[in-house]
C-alpha cells in the first residue's frame, strides 16, 4: 500500500479525534455533557486494550497459547473486587481533590512529598517502556502495511523515520486536550469521548478482520481449528503443557487486577474523570464484556495466520495487518491500521497526560517550592509554570518512549514489555489496598515497602530488558551479579520453574509487602499521617464533611491565603470561589486572619491543582501553623460528623412529630363530630320518646280520674294509648335495630328472592294507610329481573320504609306513587316516586343520616323517628348496593336503591 | 474465580474437541460470557432494589 495514502489516512484520524475532542468539549459549554454517559464511561476504561492486545495477543498465542486471555479474564472475574475498591478511591479522590495516583499515595501518608516523588519516578520507568512499544507498534503497522520489514524502519535515522513525526502530532494533541485549562478537577472531557470513540474503532477493527478471517478465508471456527490440529506447533498451543503455565496463568490474572486498578491510565481514567459513581454499575458489566467480544478472534486469526504463513514468513504480532493485506483486501488493511493506530494511541494520550500531571505535582512543584532560591525565580506565576511544566513534560515522555523503543524495545515482543509495565504498578498494591482498608499503615512502611519492591522489580523484570539490548554484560544474566549464581536475575535465590514476569512479580511483591507490614507496625504515625488514615480509611462516614470540618489549626492572614488563590485561579475567580465558601458556610470574611476552615479549603483547592504535597508547602510558606495532636483531629472529624447526623435525626423527627400532630388533630375532629352526633341522637331520641309518652300519660290519666266515662269513650282513649305504645316500643326496635348494623352484629338471611313480590308485599302492607289518604299507588315491575340472593325481610323493610315516606309527604287525594323495577346489566334499580313536598337540594344526601332530622328539628315538624332512612341504607349497604334520592322542591322525590345481582 | 484456574481447568486441558472448538477455549470462554451475564443480571437487581428501596 502507498506510503502517502497511510500518511494521509493517519492524518485525517487524528484531525478526526480533534473534531470529535472540540465538539465534546462544546457540548459541554452548553451544559450537554458527554461524559455524564455511563456508557461513555466503561468505553473509556477500553483504553486498558492497547496495541498490545490488537497486535501483540495474537503473538502470543503462536507461542505461549491460552496464556494471553489471563491479562483479560483477570479484570473481568476480579470487577466485584474492582467495583469496592474503586468506588472507595473515587470517593476518597473526590472529597480530598486528588488527581493522580502519586497524589493519591502521597496524600495517604502524610501528604509526603518523597512518596509522591517515588511513585512517580516508579511510574515513568514502568510507563515509558509500555508507550515506547505502542510507537513501536504504530511503525511496524505502517510498515507491513507498506509491504517493507519492519525492522528497516528501527535503524533509520530518526528524522527520516516517519514514526518520529506520528509522535510528533500526538504530542501535539496531547498538549492541546490534556492541558489547555488548568482545574482543580483535571477533568478532560474532549479527552474522554475521544478514548470512547477510539475504543469503538478498533473494537470494530479487530472483529472485522476476525470475521473476515474466519468466515471469508476459513469456514468458521471449526474449519480453523481442525486445520490448525495437524500442525504440532498449534495444536500443542491447544492446552497447557506444563505446570509452569498453569502457575503463569494464575501470576498473569492476579497481575493484571492490579494493573487494571492502578495503571496511571486506569486511575486516570476510571476515577479522576469519574463524574458519577453510579457508573461504575455499567462499567461492571460492559467493561468486560467489550473484553470478552475483542479477545473471540485472537485465536481464530493467530491460528488462520500461521496456517497462511507456516515457516515464520511473518513475524506473528503482524498477522492482523498481513492477513488482509495478503488477500490484497485494501480497505479492510486501511481500516486495521488504523484501528491498531486508534489502541496505540488512545494510550499514550491518557497514560502521558496522567504522568504530566504526577511529574507537574509530584516531582517539579514540590522541589521549586521546597528550594527557595528556585521559588525566588519561579514563584511568582506558579499556574503559568505548571502549563509549561506539564506540556515540557508531554513532549518529553513521548520523546523518551521514542528513544526507548529506538534503543531497546524494538528487540522484543510486544506482551513481554507490557508485563514489565503491569509489574511496575502492581507494587503500589500494598501502599493502596492497605492505605484504604488499614489504619495502620504508616509513611515509613509505605516508603520501604515501595522502594524495597521497585528494586526487585527493576533487577528482576527490567534489567534483563535493559542487558538484553546491550546496556549491561551479558554475564549478569547468565552468571548472576558479581557472578553469584544466587542472584540470577530469572532465577533470583535460586527460584525456578517460573516464567520471568510471575518469577519477578512473586519476588518484589512479596518483599514489598513484608517491608509495608513490618515497617508500619514498628513505626509510629504522625498526626498528619494518623488523620489522612482516618479519612481515607472511613470515608464513608466522613465524606460530607471533610470540606467542612477543618484539620487545620494556625494562624494565617486573609490576604496572603487569597493572593495564593488567585496566583493559580485569577483574581476574579478566586474572589468568587471565597466568596461562595464562606457564605456556604456562614464564614466572616472582614476579619485580618483566615477563618482554618478557609485555609483548609484552599488547600483543598491546591491540592487539585498542584498536588497535595505541594500545596501544602504553598500553604505552610504562608502560615504559621500550630501543631495538632491525633486526638484532636479525629474529635474535629466526628464532632463535626455527630453535628451533621444529630441535625438530620431532628428534622427527622420533627417531621415525625409534625405529621402524628397533624393525625392526632384529625383524630380528634372525628371523635368531637361523632360526639356531637351522638347528643343530637339522644335528644331526638328523648324527643321522639317524649311525644307519646306524653299522650300515653295523659289519656290513661283521664280513663283513671273519671271511672264512669263513656265506654266509647273510653275505648276511643285506650285504642289512642295502644297506639302510642306501639308507636314507642316500634323506636326503640330501630334505634337497637339501628346499633345492631352500627356494629356490624346485623346478619343477613340470604335466600333466593324476586324484587317483585318484596315490592308487592310492602304494597300490601301499607295497602290501607294509602287507602286512608286516597293516594293513588302504582306498581310498574320489570319481568326480565332474575331472582337472586338477599334477604327479603330486610328488602321488605326498606321498601315499606320508603313507601310509607311517600305516602306520609304526599296530600291527601291528590298523592300519586309510582313504584318501579328494572334490570340493567346485572343491576336490579327499584324506585319509588311520589309528587310531594320534595327535598331541598341541600339535604339530599343528609336525609340518609341517622340524626338529619335532629338537625332539621327547628325548620320542619318531622313525621317518623327520622331513623328509617338511615336504617334502608345500612341494610342497600350490606347487600353491596347503593341508594339515593333525587327530588326538587314542590314536584316531588325518587328514591332508588340499586343491588347488583351478578 | 476458583472455575477460572487450577485444578477446574485442567479438567479440560485435554484434546479434545467440542463443536470443533478445543475443549479448553470452549470453556474458558463459555465460562466468562455466563459470569458476565452474571454480573449484568446482578446489577440490575441490585439497582431495581435500590429504586423499590427509594
Amino acid at each position: 500500500m502507498n506510503s502517502s495514502i497511510l500518511i494521509l489516512a493517519s492524518l485525517l484520524y487524528l484531525s478526526f479525534l480533534f473534531g470529535v475532542a472540540y465538539w465534546a468539549e462544546k457540548q459541554s459549554e452548553k451544559g450537554k455533557s458527554l461524559v455524564t454517559n455511563p456508557y461513555i464511561y466503561a468505553l473509556s476504561l477500553a483504553v486498558y486494550c492497547t496495541a498490545w492486545t490488537f497486535y501483540g495477543s495474537v503473538g502470543r498465542v503462536v507461542t505461549n497459547g491460552i496464556e494471553f486471555l489471563a491479562v483479560f479474564i483477570g479484570p473481568s472475574i476480579m470487577m466485584p473486587i474492582w467495583w469496592i475498591v474503586l468506588r472507595k478511591i473515587i470517593r476518597i479522590c473526590k472529597a480530598q481533590r486528588i488527581t493522580s495516583i502519586a497524589d493519591f499515595i502521597s496524600s495517604r501518608y502524610g501528604k509526603n512529598a518523597t512518596l509522591g516523588v517515588l511513585v512517580t519516578l516508579m511510574c515513568i520507568l514502568g510507563i515509558l517502556p509500555y508507550i515506547a512499544i505502542q510507537i513501536k507498534a504504530i511503525s511496524n503497522s505502517f510498515m507491513i502495511a507498506m509491504r517493507s520489514s519492519p525492522n528497516e524502519n528501527l535503524d533509520k535515522f530518526f528524522l527520516n523515520d516517519l514514526s518520529f513525526y506520528f509522535v510528533i502530532a500526538l504530542s501535539i494533541f496531547t498538549i492541546i486536550f490534556g492541558t489547555r485549562k488548568i482545574d482543580s478537577t483535571e477533568r478532560h472531557e474532549g479527552m474522554v469521548a475521544t478514548i470512547a470513540v477510539e475504543s469503538i474503532i478498533k473494537l470494530v477493527a479487530f472483529v472485522t478482520v476476525g470475521i473476515f478471517v474466519t468466515y471469508y478465508i476459513f469456514n468458521g471456527f471449526s474449519d480453523i481449528f481442525s486445520k490448525a490440529s495437524h500442525i504440532p506447533e498449534l495444536s500443542k498451543s491447544f492446552i497447557f503443557n506444563s505446570t509452569t503455565e498453569s502457575s503463569t496463568w494464575l501470576w498473569h490474572t492476579l497481575l493484571s487486577v492490579m494493573a487494571i486498578m492502578f495503571l496511571p491510565r486506569q486511575f486516570q481514567l476510571a476515577v479522576v474523570e469519574n463524574v458519577n459513581e453510579k457508573h461504575l454499575n455499567t462499567a461492571i458489566w460492559l467493561f468486560p464484556l467489550y473484553l470478552i467480544v475483542i479477545n473471540i478472534f485472537v485465536i481464530p486469526i493467530a491460528m488462520g495466520g500461521h496456517i497462511l504463513f507456516p515457516y515464520n514468513t511473518v513475524n506473528s504480532d503482524e498477522y492482523v495487518l498481513a492477513i488482509p493485506l495478503r488477500f490484497n483486501e485494501k480497505l479492510l488493511t486501511l481500516f486495521t491500521y488504523i484501528g491498531g493506530f486508534s489502541a496505540a494511541t488512545s494510550m499514550i494520550i491518557v497514560e502521558t497526560i496522567a504522568l504530566s500531571v504526577m511529574i507537574s505535582n509530584n516531582l517539579v512543584i514540590p522541589t521549586i517550592l521546597k528550594n527557595s532560591k528556585l521559588q525566588d525565580k519561579f514563584g511568582g506565576n506558579i499556574s503559568g509554570l505548571v502549563k509549561i511544566i506539564r506540556r515540557t513534560s508531554i513532549v518529553l515522555i513521548i520523546l523518551l518512549s521514542y528513544i526507548y523503543y529506538k534503543t531497546i524495545a524494538g528487540h522484543y515482543s510486544l506482551v513481554s514489555n507490557g508485563m514489565v509495565s503491569f509489574s511496575a504498578v502492581a507494587q503500589f498494591t500494598p501502599a493502596i489496598i492497605g492505605g484504604i482498608f488499614w489504619k495502620g499503615g504508616t509513611q515509613k512502611g509505605a516508603l520501604i515497602g515501595l522502594l524495597v519492591g521497585s528494586l526487585f522489580w527493576f533487577y528482576t523484570l527490567m534489567l534483563p530488558s535493559i542487558v538484553g539490548a546491550g546496556f549491561f554484560p551479558q554475564s549478569i544474566m547468565d552468571h548472576g551479579l558479581f557472578g553469584w549464581s544466587i542472584l540470577k536475575p530469572f532465577a533470583l535465590f535460586g527460584l525456578k520453574g517460573m516464567d520471568s514476569i510471575s518469577h519477578g512479580l512473586f519476588w518484589s511483591l512479596l518483599f514489598n509487602t513484608l517491608c509495608y507490614l513490618y515497617f508500619s507496625i514498628k513505626s509510629t504515625p504522625s498526626s498528619i499521617e494518623h488523620s489522612q488514615a482516618v479519612i481515607f480509611v472511613d470515608i464513608y462516614e466522613y465524606s460530607n464533611h471533610v470540606e467542612s470540618a477543618s484539620i487545620w489549626r494556625g494562624t494565617a492572614y486573609l490576604n496572603d491565603i487569597q493572593l495564593l488563590l488567585s496566583n493559580f485561579l485569577g483574581e476574579r475567580k478566586a474572589e468568587k470561589v471565597l466568596r461562595l465558601y464562606t457564605q456556604k458556610h456562614n464564614i466572616k470574611l472582614n476579619s485580618e486572619k483566615a477563618d482554618p476552615q478557609v485555609v483548609s479549603y484552599v488547600e483543598k483547592l491546591l491540592a487539585g491543582i498542584i498536588g497535595s504535597a505541594s500545596a501544602r508547602i504553598m500553604i505552610s510558606s504562608v502560615s504559621k501553623e500550630e501543631k495538632i495532636s491525633t486526638e484532636e483531629v479525629i474529635s474535629i472529624l466526628k464532632s463535626s460528623q455527630s453535628l451533621l447526623s444529630a441535625n438530620k435525626e431532628l428534622k427527622r423527627k420533627s417531621v415525625a412529630l409534625e405529621k402524628a400532630t397533624s393525625e392526632l388533630k384529625e383524630a380528634n375532629e372525628i371523635l368531637k363530630k361523632t360526639d356531637k352526633l351522638k347528643d343530637d341522637f339522644l335528644s331526638t331520641v328523648a324527643h321522639e320518646i317524649r311525644t307519646p309518652l306524653t299522650s300515653i300519660r295523659a289519656l290513661s290519666e283521664i280513663v283513671y280520674d273519671n271511672p264512669d266515662m263513656d265506654v266509647t269513650e273510653r275505648e276511643y282513649f285506650l285504642g289512642t294509648v295502644v297506639k302510642e305504645s306501639d308507636r314507642l316500643s316500634r323506636l326503640i326496635n330501630q334505634v337497637l335495630d339501628l346499633e345492631k348494623y352500627e356494629s356490624g352484629k346485623q346478619k343477613l338471611i340470604l335466600e333466593e328472592v324476586d324484587m317483585q313480590e318484596i315490592v308487592k308485599d310492602s304494597i300490601d302492607a301499607l295497602y290501607q294507610q294509602a287507602k286512608e289518604k286516597e293516594i293513588k299507588v302504582v306498581f310498574l315491575p320489570d319481568r326480565f329481573a332474575p331472582r337472586f340472593m338477599a334477604d327479603r325481610d330486610k328488602l321488605i323493610q326498606v321498601v315499606v320504609n320508603l313507601l310509607s315516606n311517600a305516602i306520609k309527604f304526599c296530600e291527601p287525594q291528590k298523592g300519586e306513587i309510582v313504584l318501579a323495577t328494572h334490570y340493567v346489566e346485572g343491576c336490579i334499580y327499584t324506585s319509588v316516586q311520589d309528587n310531594g313536598a320534595g327535598i331541598d337540594k341541600n339535604f339530599q344526601r343528609l336525609i340518609f343520616d341517622k340524626f338529619f332530622q335532629a338537625e332539621d328539628q327547628t325548620i320542619k315538624k318531622p313525621k317518623g323517628s327520622g331513623l328509617g332512612l338511615a336504617i334502608s341504607k345500612k341494610i342497600i349497604a350490606l347487600h353491596q348496593g347503593e341508594i339515593w334520592v333525587e327530588s326538587e322542591v314542590g314536584k316531588g322525590s325518587k328514591f332508588t336503591f340499586m343491588i347488583s345481582v351478578v | 474465580m476458583v472455575l477460572l484456574n487450577f485444578p477446574i481447568l485442567s479438567i479440560f486441558n485435554k484434546n479434545s474437541t467440542i463443536n470443533g472448538i478445543p475443549a479448553l477455549f470452549f470453556y474458558v470462554f463459555t465460562v466468562w460470557a455466563v459470569f458476565i451475564g452474571f454480573l449484568y443480571w446482578s446489577v440490575k437487581k441490585e439497582e431495581q432494589q435500590a429504586e423499590k428501596d427509594e
